[in-house]
């Protein structure tokens, strides 16, 4: 099903820059709500048949394929068991699945997008070109793939108790100490947002956060015109388990920030959590932008209604080694240059009389500098693994197939 | 003493190559690494116990304030898909009149509130009274 235009009868399609559905043929503009579709209760009746009882086969490539009828131009589209939205291979029109957004089954609210697909690129190329390790190739780029994508989501109401022990190292006189402490107490959470599309990874879609809540409007179909969409496919465990772990990361990040030692860390704790029935099934959206590079599909997201964008990568490791080498270097030689007349002095044992004191202070100099060294290295590997780790997920299979098996 | 000074620069030099180096490409490389935070959703957390704990208390602490929270299992769960509740499901899934006092923290300490309790929980039959506690008067 497609929205038409009432004066040429061509398809219309949501404008993220006007708000406004847009006829391409004759430049007619509609608001969403002024359309009323005469065709749509029909339409709910309309189911997408799954492929094998169409095609009359098994096989596994059709497992999840599912054959719609294109409302203009009669051609088939196959969509997957989650798809609510596509658009048409043949005629390049929007179609909206409507047996899957009807009645129990329709979104409530709707986040529609407010940053157009050349928006979105050109912030892409914003952040990119800043990057000193981002290879020249990716930083142009040309899409492969850009596809405004409505993701369901479940935003949940929910208490939350816990108790947590948390162990830390303190400092007792001269030395540091291991100690254990304990808080307990709730939190409420309002308003989260949670992934409901089994198809995307929940850490992909919460680095797209925060949507503007506020921004969210009451479910019209209309907003799905040009757009992709899924459905809800997750089930009450999935959020409950989403739920209790935003809610847990919460609570023992404020727990710590609480306690006053070094090396904190959570040993034990008892969570419960009541997600309220008050759940609110809403459609955010998300622009998603594939490229190849060295034989790898990238991915990069983009809030469709803040524009915050959230990709990992590829460097440019000889740059990264050459400036390692040479910036190494230079420190060594500028802390040989330091060091060289100040260690003889620390290190040799001093005659004076209050040599025992003396002695330790010098021996606190030389753990310091030690420890300097130690969490230096620890840092910047840090930094290094997390930029791999969100590598690997701009290149995940997953969501590259999210994106790219749909038809259009 | 030289070749110890060497060693230490060597090490301080090298330390801080890779912390800079490893800032420059988080900065440069890892885009949108962020989620909603606490303040994002405006959570507050309420601390009811915060204190260092003894050696044997490390295995208790959680036990002891272990604080379930009331009708938490009384929510549709399990492998069915999430969906928006009926009228009929959500009068299924609601609440007691015991839980909602529980979760609004009232006390139940007058018989009043025994007996209007204990009445919104009988089923609309026949037997409603039959095994109503004591009037306080009686």
């Amino acid at each position: 099903m497609a929205t038409l235009c009432k004066n040429c009868a061509h398809a219309l399609v949501f404008d993220p820059r006007t708000q406004r559905l847009v006829c391409d043929s004759c430049g007619s503009t509609f608001a969403p709500e002024e359309i009323e579709s005469e065709a749509k209760e029909y339409r709910q009746d309309l189911m997408a048949e799954s492929a094998e009882q169409v095609y009359g086969t098994a096989e596994e490539k059709y497992m999840d394929c599912y054959v719609y009828q294109c409302a203009e131009c009669g051609g088939e589209i196959i969509i997957n068991g989650t798809e609510a939205s596509t658009t048409c291979v043949y005629c390049g029109n929007p179609n909206v699945v409507f047996s899957r957004i009807a009645k129990q089954k329709c979104p409530e609210y709707i986040m529609p997008f407010a940053i157009t697909k050349e928006k979105a690129i050109e912030l892409v190329h914003k952040k990119i070109d800043r990057g000193i390790f981002i290879p020249r190739a990716i930083k142009k780029f040309k899409p492969d793939c850009v596809r405004g994508i409505y993701i369901p989501y479940w935003i949940v109401n929910a208490d939350f108790t816990d108790a947590v022990v948390i162990k830390g190292r303190v400092k007792q006189g001269k030395y540091y100490v291991t100690r254990y402490f304990g808080s307990a107490g709730s939190l409420k959470l309002k308003q989260l947002p949670i992934d409901a599309s089994r198809a995307l990874s929940d850490e992909s879609s919460s680095k797209l956060e925060p949507f503007a809540v506020s921004h969210l409007k009451p479910f019209d179909e209309d907003y799905l015109a040009g757009f992709y969409s899924n459905v809800s496919d997750v089930t009450y465990s999935d959020v409950r388990f989403a739920a209790l772990q935003r809610a847990k990361g919460f609570f023992e990040e404020e727990a710590m920030n609480r306690v006053s030692a070094s090396s904190k860390e959570v040993t034990n704790s008892c969570p419960h959590i009541k997600v309220g029935n008050d759940m609110a099934y809403a459609m955010l959206p998300a622009w998603f932008i594939t490229f190849p590079y060295k034989g790898k599909h990238n991915t990069i997201l983009v809030n469709g209604d803040t524009g915050k964008v959230v990709c990992g990568l590829p460097w440019r490791k000889g740059l990264f080694i050459a400036l390692l080498v040479i910036l190494g270097i230079a420190a060594t030689v500028a802390a040989f240059i330091v060091l060289k007349p100040m260690l003889p002095l620390l290190l040799t044992p001093s005659s004076h009389k209050h040599s025992s004191s003396s002695n330790d202070g010098r021996g606190k100099i030389i753990a310091l500098i030690i420890a300097a060294i130690i969490g230096l290295f620890i840092s910047g590997v840090n930094k290094v693994r997390k930029v791999i780790k969100n590598i690997k997920l701009t290149q995940d299979k997953d969501i590259f197939n999210f994106t790219k098996k749909r038809q259009g | 003493m030289d070749v110890l000074s060497f060693i230490f620069a060597l090490g301080l030099g090298f330390g801080i190559a890779c912390w800079a180096c490893g800032t420059l490409l988080d900065k440069s490389n890892n885009i949108g690494d962020s989620t909603g935070t606490k303040d994002t959703y405006g959570v507050h957390v309420h601390f009811t116990c915060e204190r260092r704990l003894g050696n044997n208390e490390t295995n208790t602490f959680c036990a002891n304030h272990d604080k379930p929270i009331e009708g938490e299992n009384n929510a549709p769960r399990g492998s069915e898909l999430v969906h928006r509740l009926s009228e009929e499901e959500l009068e299924r899934y609601k609440p007691t009149a015991a839980e909602e006092a529980a979760a609004a923290g009232t006390l139940r300490n007058t018989v009043e509130d025994e007996f209007s309790i204990w009445d919104s929980q009988q089923p609309s039959g026949d037997f409603k009274g039959v095994f109503k506690p004591l009037d306080k008067e009686e």
